[in-house]
């Protein structure tokens, strides 16, 4: 039985019992994932420039 | 001819329960005139004819058929092995069962005979059910030419988590105002659902075919071509993936979807990843959105689209 056949029937009996059920595969990013690393990114790039303004 | 399982040379063909003469991987012809390779080394085939069977039969043979689905599918599900094949022929009718149709395992093929609805083919309602009509957690399954009525807030088809699988020639038949989502997936791979009809005159649904989001959620190679969906449900989405759904590599093709309530949404690809959006038809009330993606790029390739009586570009409403 491989890996996929082992998670379908534990989602099945998660889901019989109402529970929630983590699987193999891992999570692309989602769009909270795109707009933190956007922010982040913004923060980066805003800091740099103030230190590069500073040395002037 | 007497009625019966055949072999292609026309000859009755042994029913499989009396011993070694049928043969799995064999091309055989049923009594209805279905041609087709029986897989496998545990299947079976099942009848079931609520008019003239009876679930203390076999279900075997079409004179021995059982009266309820749920008859067949206690006795297809939970096989996983890969040549698992339960073919399950159900002649027209209308079928009010007791409990959610479980189809946990591999290889299990609802065929509905003849064209579906309540007339001329077959009709499953949702009166008894608890969390849908039909369950599907396996692989490898098809679910075809049936017609199924909700006449509550639960899914007609409610997909746990499905590989591989055919869900074609459907007709989805709601309550307006009641039924909620058609085809309600959390784990979807591999996966084809076309030529279907969503929502009737005064029986649609809210949202038609819904991807659900959150923890380990999936949309994954998937293909939705060829289906019509309508709905005049104030906030309808004809296909809508939630934004925390993990969801890449679908095709959505083809699809003609009509929306007329307020504020609906044809195609709402909340997900990031890319998918194929391209060449369907997209009527809704003016000034809605008729197709958006959150994936970049959006995937969104030569649809047409009107709102109200305007031809606008999906690329434009695009977020």
């Amino acid at each position: 039985m491989n890996d996929r056949t082992k998670e379908i029937i534990e989602k099945t009996k998660a889901f019989e019992e109402g529970k929630p059920v983590k699987t193999v595969e891992k999570p692309v990013e989602t769009p909270e994932d795109k707009t933190a690393d956007e922010k982040k990114f913004k923060e980066e790039t805003k800091t740099t420039t103030k230190k590069k303004g500073k040395k002037k | 001819m007497s009625e019966g399982l055949r072999t292609v040379n026309g000859n009755p063909a042994a029913p499989p329960y009396t011993g070694d003469a049928y043969k799995w991987d064999a091309n055989v012809t049923f009594a209805q005139g279905v041609n087709g390779v029986i897989k496998g080394t545990k299947g079976k085939c099942y009848y079931v004819d609520e008019e003239n069977g009876a679930d203390g039969n076999d279900g075997l043979t079409p004179q021995t058929a059982f009266a309820s689905i749920l008859a067949a599918t206690a006795l297809s599900r939970d096989d996983y092995s890969a040549d698992a094949e339960y073919h399950i022929f159900i002649a027209p009718g209308s079928y009010d069962e007791s409990d959610d149709l479980r189809l946990y395992g591999y290889g299990i093929h609802l065929h509905g005979l003849g064209n579906p609805g309540s007339d001329s083919g077959v009709n499953i309602t949702d009166t008894n059910v608890t969390q849908g009509i039909l369950l599907l957690a396996g692989a490898n399954c098809t679910i075809e030419n049936i017609q199924f009525t909700s006449a509550t807030a639960l899914p007609p088809l409610y997909a746990i988590a499905s590989d591989n699988t055919v869900i074609t020639n459907c007709v989805f038949k709601g309550t307006s105002g009641t039924s909620v989502n058609a085809i309600q997936g959390e784990d979807v791979r591999g996966t084809e659902i076309s030529y279907c009809t969503f929502g009737v005159s005064n029986g649609d649904y809210t949202n038609n075919l819904y991807m659900t989001g959150g923890a380990d959620q999936y949309c994954i190679d998937s293909y939705f071509h060829h289906n019509r969906i309508s709905s005049n449900n104030t906030s309808a989405t004809g296909i809508l993936i939630d934004n925390t759904c993990v969801a890449y590599g679908n095709v959505f093709d083809n699809n003609f979807i009509n929306l007329t309530g307020t504020t609906p949404k044809g195609i709402d690809i909340n997900s990031t990843g890319v998918n194929l959006i391209t060449n369907n038809y997209v009527v809704i009330t003016s000034a809605a959105t008729p197709i958006e993606s959150a994936s970049s790029p959006t995937g969104i390739v030569g649809n047409h689209t009107m709102a109200g009586s305007t031809t606008v570009d999906p690329n434009e409403a695009a977020d």
